[in-house]
């Protein structure tokens, strides 16, 4: 029904042809947004939830996220748990890997905020500090529902791109 | 092995005590080594963990070593001063202490004298001071 709606919404039929009107935009972003592929990137006890979230129980393929081993093939970074002092170059350094355009989630209090490890002496507080986030997800750890509503934030925030403003 | 362990290094056993399954030595510098032989040869050939306490007055260093067979354990203490302390590297009687020495350097500023790589092992290389001592305040905003 969702799809259909929004269809109507953004294609235009030809009358008598077969041919359809719509924008760039909406294909783009429908693309870009139906095929998420993150980069794994587990660092703690978050990364454990993010596994469930991509096995089968939660099943994050059927939202078109696959998990990639390499910065190279990712569009998405899922920040899943602490990031050391020590961490923090060497995840600015796959951020800088992956192609444009990238986004990153933060996912749990450490990777929003430094969580429990707030004022530590080798936590970032916030993975903020080192890349743009543009979700964060919560909880310690967040469940997989979490992460899975932090993914559809993510996917509203991709249709809302333009070609023509995409901040970045 | 009590008697046997102060007839072979003699007076630098501070104290010597048997609780349990495990074994508390308490030992000066001078003999640390020569007890982690001793006991290494004895079938304690797993050093389990080494790590340090500030307790304020003097840091102590302890060493674990653990028996695969017999599951018996003994515990070294070993004394240095606060800061600046340094204690003989006992990689030579145990390879694995490489990285737990390291770990006790980083976090405690013990310095182990033939260690063969004593670098920072968890914090950043620019890191200034030890972050476990207590002079260290636990709130730095």
């Amino acid at each position: 029904m969702g799809v259909a709606k929004r269809l109507a919404d953004m294609v235009v039929l030809v009358p008598g042809g077969e041919f359809i009107l719509t924008k760039v935009d909406y294909v783009l972003n429908w693309g870009r947004a139906s095929s998420i592929w993150p980069l794994t990137y587990g660092l703690a006890c978050c990364a454990i939830e993010m596994m469930a979230t991509a096995a089968s129980r939660w099943d994050l393929d059927r939202f078109g996220v696959m998990y990639r081993g390499s910065p190279r093939q990712a569009d998405l970074m899922v920040v899943a748990g602490t990031v050391t002092k020590k961490m923090a170059p060497v995840l600015r350094q796959l951020y800088d890997q992956m192609p444009e355009p990238k986004y990153v989630l933060a996912m749990g209090g450490c990777a929003c905020s430094g969580g429990p490890f707030h004022d530590s002496y080798s936590v970032v507080q916030g993975v903020d500090e080192i890349v743009p986030v543009d979700i964060y997800v919560p909880g310690c750890p967040p469940r997989p529902e979490a992460l899975i509503d932090g993914i559809y934030r993510l996917q509203e925030k991709m249709h809302r791109e333009s070609l023509r403003s995409r901040e970045s | 092995m009590i008697d046997n362990l102060k007839a072979e290094i003699g007076e630098d056993i501070e104290s010597a005590e048997q609780v349990g399954r495990e074994l508390r030595l308490r030992v000066r510098p001078a003999a640390l080594v020569a007890c982690c032989r001793f006991c290494k040869e004895r079938g304690y050939r797993y050093p389990a963990d080494i790590t340090a306490v500030d307790t304020g007055s003097e840091m102590r260093v302890v060493y674990r070593l653990v028996s695969l067979e017999s599951g018996e354990h003994v515990v070294i203490s070993v004394g240095v001063p606060r800061t600046g302390g340094s204690l003989p590297s006992v990689t030579g009687v145990f390879k694995g202490a490489d990285w737990p020495e390291r770990e006790v350097y980083d976090l405690f500023g013990v310095r182990f004298i033939g260690h063969p790589d004593l670098r920072r092992i968890l914090l950043t290389d620019d890191w200034q001071g030890f972050p476990l001592l207590k002079t260290v305040p636990a709130q730095s905003k």
